[in-house]
């Protein structure tokens, strides 16, 4: 069984365990990440552009992504999950299984010759469901490690990949590899999914065409998108009118998320502030609750927003439906004006789906609790924004609690210096 | 035939990634094009382009990292030396079309591939 000794062990590799990861390492400590996506990079590479600033997601996420792979001191194990760790004395165990990509990573080449002649396409998770990829595929072009995944249970064994391998290095008997870390701390990056579609049965269940989910929205206006531009699933039309409901997967005890969300209102203004750029003509109205623009910059972006020619409704959504072409209809209650029931078509709709836990970090046993929605608490906030009640684990980012991305970098740099401290103290 | 080379001058932060993403990907484009590779191309000298120029360059695209540029400064001063090198070339009456300035980011894959094949048209003979 392969064994790995590091000094820390981080789990997730988003952009704050990305980060987490290089301040140890330069530092001079031997970090192993564990990332149970086939890719590094987390959430933060399928985006488009940043919130307030607009920068490029990518351009942002890629160095870090290219900084850890060739780093010394960091070994990533990626398409790998940890199933168990247990603390005795000092030292952490994990338990990590490395999951079949049916390809020898020794010999491949990335050539994508695999990919090239595999017949059977896939809907392309990467790029939520909208385009297809190939059964074996590596996810996305900007993947670190570049090594395609095979998918077994739509593998039709025709060989084609096989045969046209020029390393010969697809193995379609590859078994999970079992894989032993010890640690003397670990940092939890875990992140954040997203509220699901099918959460909230009045917006539809996830069943309406029109009515697509952020990281979605995030795909058609990302560069390297799906389609280069923004289309509608139903019938592939530009989108004339453009609605986005705020609080869609937060602030609703019926769906189990009571919290705010905190980012939502910035993304959906990013977005709005993007499509309005990508498609000048269209009607953009985003139905908000409340805006809440708290942090450095939001105020102003909401403003710039505003004066781009965003219409904001304060208007709570009850329920969205569609006619026979698939425009989504919105059922809203005005909060403002004439304050009253109405009903408006669009032909997209965004839902602005709130975060909610990657992973459930206190079924890891190390003694860290969670708060009452599932994020990881803190032993004192008012100490350390970064110190668990487990000792010697460490939490960074979202697995703490929705919060943007400059956040998510300051923890990182908090939990990479809490676990050194730790450390020199063992 | 000596219109038809197209010197690409490219960054280390934004848009030399952003060509190699064109490559992983496996898009494909016109065989003439030379990469150049730089930290910010605000340090070539505006007689670099014409030199360039006068040793059979067909068309120049600067792809510069633009806002995501981690030299401050740096941009304004790229633009502002590029109108100097456009007003240079309209004194030697060289076709303004064969020098762009754009700016290119890490994965603008779709965006390269239109810079080049807009050249390509500018420089055809």
């Amino acid at each position: 069984m392969e064994k790995i000794e590091v000094d820390t062990l981080v789990v997730g590799s988003g952009i704050a365990g990305l980060q987490s990861a290089l301040d140890l390492a330069d530092q001079g400590y031997s970090v192993a990440i564990v990332e149970k996506a086939p890719s590094i990079g987390g959430k933060m590479i399928s985006l488009s552009k940043v919130f307030p600033t607009l920068d490029c997601a990518s351009c942002i996420t890629t160095p870090r992504m290219a900084s850890v792979s060739h780093h010394p001191r960091i070994t990533t194990l990626t398409y790998s999950t940890l199933d168990a760790i247990r603390r005795e004395g000092k030292t952490f165990t994990a338990s990590v299984t490395r999951k079949p990509r049916y390809i020898d990573e020794g010999e491949c080449i990335s050539c994508k010759r695999c990919e090239e002649v595999c017949p059977v396409y896939l809907p392309d998770e990467y790029e939520q469901g909208m385009g297809a990829k190939k059964t074996i595929s590596i996810p996305f072009t900007n993947a670190i490690p570049q090594y395609p995944v095979m998918h077994p249970e739509h593998c039709i064994r025709c060989g084609a990949c096989a045969r046209a391998c020029p390393k010969d290095c697809i193995e379609f008997l590859q078994e999970p590899a079992p894989v032993e870390i010890k640690a003397k701390s670990v940092i939890l990056a875990t992140g954040y999914e997203t509220t699901p579609m099918t959460a909230k049965k009045q917006y539809g269940l996830g069943k309406l065409p029109n009515v697509i989910s952020p990281m979605a929205a995030e795909r058609l206006l990302a560069p390297h998108g799906p389609y280069g531009r923004v289309l509608r699933p139903s019938d592939g039309m530009v989108p004339g009118s453009i609605a986005y409901v705020q609080c869609a997967g937060s602030r609703d005890k019926s769906i189990g998320v009571p919290y705010c969300s905190r980012v939502c209102c910035m993304y959906a203004i990013k977005q709005a502030i993007l499509l309005s750029g990508s498609l000048p003509i269209a009607d953009i109205t985003i139905y908000y609750m409340d805006i809440r623009a708290f942090g450095k910059g939001y105020e102003q972006f909401y403003n710039n927003a505003r004066a781009m020619g965003i219409n904001f409704v304060k208007a709570k959504v009850a329920r969205i439906t569609e006619d026979e072409k698939h425009n989504p209809i919105l059922r809203i209650e005005h909060q403002e004006g004439t304050s009253g029931p109405d009903e408006v078509k669009h032909e997209l709709v965004v839902l602005s789906q709130g975060l909610i836990p990657g992973h459930d970090a206190s079924a890891f046993g190390l003694g860290t609790e969670n708060n009452d929605f599932g994020f990881v608490k803190l032993s004192d906030e008012m100490v350390s924004s970064a110190v668990t009640a487990g000792a010697g684990v460490f939490a960074a980012g979202v697995v703490k609690g929705p919060r943007d991305i400059p956040d998510s970098v300051v923890d990182a740099g908090s939990a990479a210096m809490e676990a050194a401290s730790y450390m020199r103290k063992l | 035939m000596t219109h038809r080379k197209i010197l690409i001058i490219t960054t280390n932060h934004s848009s030399y990634p952003g060509a190699d993403a064109v490559g992983q990907a496996r898009m494909a484009y016109s065989a003439n094009t030379y990469v150049i590779r730089v930290p910010d191309p605000v340090m070539f000298p505006e007689d670099f382009y014409l030199r360039a120029f006068d040793k059979g360059i067909g068309g120049i695209i600067i792809m510069s990292s633009g806002s995501d540029c981690p030299y401050e400064g740096a941009y304004e001063r790229l633009s502002k030396r590029v109108a100097r090198v456009y007003e240079q070339m309209r004194a030697k009456g060289i076709a303004a079309n064969r020098l762009k300035l754009t700016t290119i980011c890490t994965v603008c894959r779709a965006a390269f591939l239109k810079e080049i094949s807009e050249m390509e048209k500018a420089v055809a003979v």
